[in-house]
């Protein structure tokens, strides 16, 4: 690594294409090798590692990346507290209470059980509101847990609404939205914070705050 | 032979060999740091009376506390800040013709940490207060200890953040104030304010104020600037002007920077707040402050201003000899001549096995 280059993590997946494609815009392409999971801008601003989403907030609040590009539901749950420096223009979504279409919610006995990936904030979320809940973790295909009869609702991100149409789910509450954010170790913001606001301009041109 | 049992309870920690050493001296050399400052040490007990602390403590230290009852059913709390417990020894035994008086200590503390996360290792705390004078010549010695104890440690690349309590308390002193602020949230920062009937140009101005991070002329061309701050306010920001200077004066103009977002995260700091920072560093490596009511909660009335040093954090980012320069004595000599000869290495400075 630089040491002068500042040190980001990004996640792997969709947010990786647009946190790169937005990088390129402003001037500072990334290029992986093949299997490769570092890598460094032509001007060796950046040295950016690709990591799992979900570890991303573990690797910043431990310093080995200083900045990482992360979703909010993603650092809610890692429960570190970080500086969220710009709210990035893209990947925002809802996160939502769903169930089975038609389901009578006036049956609920006054608990209900849901399952979800986001147990922290599903948790917190219905204990602030005064819902009992009982909260059943699941890492994937969420929407699977009422079809089989896990669960009659599910906590999960929403975008477009297809995967729950397509297992003849439906929204029955927005719970709150989430927004994808660039984020700092707070001891690495301040120690380098010149170079960063640097690099948050950089990443603001053209953007509307 | 019994299996090794090789658990180890979350929160504790031990060292080694090498580790031990190199540890062992840091706290000598702080220890000596504090020693030609006239800093005299002190010891802290190892459990308190929880109900001392009480008033004073937030879930955070609630949830991180171990507590015990003793045979007599006392509700306990083992040491997990060294400040607090400072706090209440010097307020039990101080009387107002001792100050000023400045005290140092190197304590071990404990507290929970999750099982996941192990960036917190505070287990060992050295640290300094100047109990009695009040001021920013008083809060600029604090600093400079540090300076100090840093050089001497090797940590010259240690830059040191310095803000104001006071902005805060002259806003609206809130702890969700203080966290955002602390946490740099200006939406949530400029709402709170709001929330306090705060009209918009102070609360942008406040808002651009507590975001500043930089040096005392950059400070100058931010404040040439605003034109609602309150008498008070203006203050704070002349009393870390000063600090600054005195800093800069003896040669830390690049290892200090004043900055209004550390705003504390006690709610007892009253004044200056200031955390170091190093390179490598996930946390602040040392955090200090002036808390000029604290010790008055335990029933002797005196401004202090302090700062404690995470050791082990800092530790793991020196570059420290691995070990003892041990000489060895010729093996194939008779254990008196070989003692005689390590006696004489010894007086040279050396340091000598049989």
């Amino acid at each position: 690594m630089n040491d002068t280059a500042l040190t980001l993590a990004l996640p792997k997946g969709r947010l990786q294409e647009q946190s790169e494609a937005l990088l390129a815009e402003r001037g500072m392409p990334i290029e992986f090798e093949k299997r490769k999971l570092l890598a460094t801008d032509a001007d060796r601003r950046l040295s950016v590692m690709l990591v799992k989403n979900s570890d991303l907030p573990t690797y910043v609040h431990h310093g080995i990346a200083g900045l990482g590009i992360c979703g909010t539901d993603v650092i809610y749950e890692s429960g570190y507290s970080f500086f969220e420096l710009m709210e990035m223009p893209f990947g925002s979504t809802r996160m939502c209470l769903a169930a089975a279409k038609g389901r009578d919610h006036e049956s609920n006995s006054g608990r209900i059980r849901v399952a979800t990936k986001f147990t922290r904030f599903a948790h917190d979320y219905f204990a602030s509101h005064g819902v009992a809940a009982d909260i059943i973790r699941l890492d994937g295909s969420v929407e699977l847990a009422p079809v089989l009869g896990l669960a009659p609702y599910i906590v999960d991100l929403v975008e477009t609404g297809s995967t729950l149409r397509a297992h003849d789910l439906e929204v029955v509450e927005e719970l709150s939205t989430t927004t994808v954010v660039l984020i700092a170790n707070p001891a690495y913001y301040k120690f380098h914070y010149r170079s960063i606001d640097a690099l948050v301009d950089t990443l603001r041109g053209g953007l509307t705050r | 032979m019994p299996a090794r049992d090789l658990r180890i309870p979350q929160g504790t920690e031990a060292f080694y060999l090498e580790e031990a050493y190199v540890h062992r001296r840091l706290v000598r050399t702080f220890e000596d740091v504090c020693d030609s400052w006239a800093y005299f040490p002190v010891h802290t007990p190892v459990y308190d009376y929880y109900e001392a602390y009480r008033d004073l403590v937030d879930h955070e230290w609630d949830s991180q506390s171990y507590r015990l009852v003793d045979r007599s059913g006392e509700l306990l709390v083992l040491r997990s800040d060294v400040t607090l417990f400072l706090a209440r020894q010097m307020g039990l035994v101080l009387r107002h013709e001792d100050l000023p008086i400045r005290v140092a200590y190197s304590d071990t503390i404990l507290r929970h940490e999750e099982l996941h996360d192990l960036s917190k290792n505070e287990f060992f705390q050295v640290g300094a207060e100047l109990i009695g004078p009040s001021g920013a010549d008083a809060d600029a010695e604090s600093i400079l200890l540090l300076f100090d104890a840093l050089d001497r440690w090797g940590a010259a690349d240690v830059v040191v953040h310095v803000g104001h309590r006071g902005i805060i308390g002259e806003a609206g002193d809130t702890a969700r104030l203080a966290e955002a602020v602390s946490h740099r949230r200006w939406d949530a920062v400029d709402q709170l304010l709001a929330n306090r009937s705060i009209e918009a140009p102070r609360r942008a101005e406040l808002v651009e104020l507590f975001g500043f991070i930089g040096t005392e002329a950059e400070l100058d061309g931010l404040a040439g600037r605003l034109r609602h701050l309150t008498p008070r306010e203006v203050d704070a920001v002349a009393h870390l002007r000063h600090i600054y200077r005195v800093c800069s004066d003896l040669g830390y103009t690049n290892r200090v920077r004043i900055d209004l977002s550390e705003a504390g995260s006690r709610h007892y700091h009253s004044g200056i707040v200031f955390q170091a920072y190093a390179p490598g560093a996930s946390a602040a490596i040392a955090s200090g402050g002036r808390y000029d009511g604290l010790l008055s909660h335990f029933g002797f009335d005196a401004p202090s201003v302090g700062f404690s040093v995470m050791l082990r954090r800092l530790q793991a980012l020196l570059h420290t000899p691995d070990g003892l320069p041990v000489v060895a004595t010729p093996s194939d000599a008779d254990i008196v001549t070989r003692a005689r000869a390590a006696r004489d290495m010894r007086r040279d400075g050396k340091v000598a096995s049989l």
